[in-house]
């Protein structure tokens, strides 16, 4: 029965996936990024045939083997973008560096005045790093991996949106700066995002979104503990 | 391409190019089997990288995550020179571009905090809101400050 069920969690997930893949080439929005319009498809199938989160784990399981090497393959786009970031070195750094601890520190302090449930604080607060490297962040933090994972989302989907409206009306006009601050908080949805504005934008939002981890996950382990 | 010998002499699984050279070409199924094969050995190489991310991590006692560690490396070793990034292509490309798949499987995991949501929906939902739109602000409002002539970052080479 184990692996009949670990076959039927595979096939469900890629046929959600594709299905994504698939609208999201003809409607273009926020709402049809493959987690945000897959994972209720896939949850929605478990649901109706009885199974539980249990019940899917050996399928999951096979599928995020790649996971790993497919973080230590965003090097070569950080490689690849290494001019953009040397040319304006320290505007870029500086609005990388106050980005990543303002939303850290914002998190953190707002999930503790909601006085929200304690596995929610250790996981809110590294929500802007790119999902990957979050997950793995979260055993470090003592979160939760899957809050991690839907707070990473939830955060992509809220930059994207949210973020060029923001930015449009406090004057932040520079392509650079407005790469960057996608990049920075919303990871890998608020580059497609980036790069959707321009090419500068795009490159910009790449690296960031790779520094703002790097930057997030040497930082995190220490101000994590002293604000929960 | 001519699969078959032709008229004037073509052999089989060649072609006449432009200039009249006659070129042997692989069937396609050799082509698409070659393809496969490399991306498998790129593969296998990022998988090591990452394995040695973990190992430094877990060794060296790093509060950091194995596969940053891993991403560091691969970016330490292509900005040297040692390794260059054709070497990863198209395997890693093909990788990244299909990252959010990875995260269907593990966002499902959300159906066991339906309860959570429930209760403290709301106040998440600020949070996450709140500090983005921070976030954003100051990361653009820093950078443009910084960047040069007055914030207009021109596009130079």
């Amino acid at each position: 029965m184990k692996p009949l069920l670990t076959a039927f969690g595979i096939a469900v997930t890629l046929a959600a996936y594709a299905l994504s893949r698939v609208v999201a080439s003809r409607y273009r929005s926020p709402l049809t990024t493959p987690v945000f319009f897959s994972t209720p498809i896939v949850i929605g199938a478990l649901l109706l045939s009885g199974l539980t989160v249990e019940d899917y784990r050996p399928a999951k399981d096979v599928m995020v083997f790649l996971l790993g090497p497919a973080t230590v393959a965003l090097a070569i786009p950080l490689y690849d973008n290494r001019r953009t970031l040397l040319s304006n070195g320290i505007a870029a750094v500086a609005g990388l560096i106050t980005g990543s601890l303002t939303t850290l520190v914002a998190a953190l302090l707002l999930a503790k005045l909601f006085a929200l449930p304690q596995i929610v604080r250790a996981s809110i607060g590294v929500k802007s790093v790119t999902a990957p490297i979050a997950v793995e962040l979260a055993r470090i933090v003592h979160g939760d991996a899957t809050l991690v994972a839907g707070f990473v989302i939830a955060t992509g989907l809220i930059g994207a949106m949210l973020g060029p409206w923001l930015m449009d009306r406090s004057g932040i006009r520079s392509p650079l700066a407005r790469g960057l601050a996608l990049g920075t908080i919303s990871h890998g949805q608020g580059t497609a995002q980036a790069v959707s504005e321009g090419e500068l934008q795009g490159a910009a939002a790449g690296i960031a979104m790779g520094l703002a981890a790097v930057l997030t996950s040497l930082v995190a382990p220490v101000v994590v503990p002293l604000l929960l | 391409m001519v699969t078959e010998r032709t008229a004037n002499g073509v052999e089989h699984g060649s072609q006449v190019r432009p200039d009249g050279r006659c070129v042997r070409v692989r069937s396609a199924p050799a082509i698409a089997l070659t393809k496969m094969l490399v991306i498998a050995l790129q593969w296998t190489a990022l998988v090591m990288i990452n394995w040695l991310g973990y190992s430094a991590a877990s060794a060296l006692h790093l509060p950091l995550p194995g596969n940053l560690i891993g991403m560091l490396l691969l970016l330490a070793l292509l900005s040297t020179g040692a390794v260059p990034a054709r070497w990863f292509k198209p395997g890693a490309p093909l990788l990244t571009r299909h990252l959010a798949f990875f995260f269907v499987p593990i966002t499902v995991g959300l159906m066991r905090f339906g309860g959570l949501f429930a209760r403290s929906g709301a106040a998440i939902l600020v949070t996450l809101v709140v500090s983005a739109a921070v976030g954003i602000f100051a990361s653009g409002f820093t950078s443009q400050a910084l960047g040069r002539q007055g914030g207009r970052a021109e596009v130079t080479t």
